[in-house]
């Protein structure tokens, strides 16, 4: 992983083909346990908080199971009388 | 009403039968619309959340009552209202289905009376994949 250290005012450049992302730290007085980051991309590139990314990759390959059909299911999930 | 399922073939609904999201599912923020399939010969607790806008869209959730009872965040009485609700899992069912897995970190809550529903991220130390079929919570 790059390690970028920041002064204020400047900003990282994330250069993906012709597609420009900036992304600059905002706090630098404030918390020592939290940066916040500016980051100014073109609206296609979808720029998510970590946690949130990492339920979106589960979402994804919750819908892209192939056993899915009931009569696949019931052996595995019996019902209880 | 009618709409096609990637599972249960055509089925007819009510309009009251439509659960909507005003959080879609995380990467779905399109799809806020679904119905609740459930099976006869299939456990209580397994349901499909099949959108009406996309057949192709399903999701094999698992009600959670009887796995945990999580703090539900502050936020989610805002957004879908107090009231009744129910917690549950997004299944990621694996062709060995040992390996089957429940997301108990980001469940989808869901009002009982008015349906609306969000998906949330809990603070608590929670799995993304939890095996429904082999550990406590």
């Amino acid at each position: 992983m790059l390690v970028f250290s920041r002064k204020k005012g400047e900003y990282f450049v994330l250069e993906i083909g012709d597609e420009v992302v900036k992304i600059s730290i905002n706090n630098f007085s404030t918390s020592p346990k939290q940066a916040q980051l500016g980051i100014e991309a073109p609206k296609h590139i979808k720029v998510w908080r970590s946690e949130i990314y990492e339920a979106i990759l589960e979402n994804r390959e919750a819908t892209k199971v192939h056993t899915t059909s009931p009569s696949a299911l019931k052996s595995m999930f019996k019902k209880e009388d | 009403m009618t709409c096609e399922t990637r599972d249960f073939g055509q089925v007819e609904y009510n309009q009251n039968d439509i659960i909507s999201f005003v959080q879609p599912p995380f990467g779905f923020d399109e799809y806020k619309d679904y119905i609740m399939l459930i099976d006869d010969e299939v456990s209580n607790s397994i349901c499909w959340l099949q959108s009406i806008e996309d057949p192709q869209l399903c999701f094999i959730l698992i009600n959670t009552s009887c796995m945990y009872s999580p703090e539900i965040p502050s936020e989610v009485n805002d957004k879908i209202s107090a009231g009744p609700k129910s917690i549950f899992g997004i299944c990621v069912i694996k062709d060995d289905f040992k390996q089957s897995t429940v997301n108990l970190k980001s469940p989808i809550i869901i009002n009982d009376e008015n349906h609306k529903a969000m998906q949330v991220i809990l603070a608590g130390d929670y799995k993304m994949k939890h095996l429904i079929f082999g550990e406590g919570v």
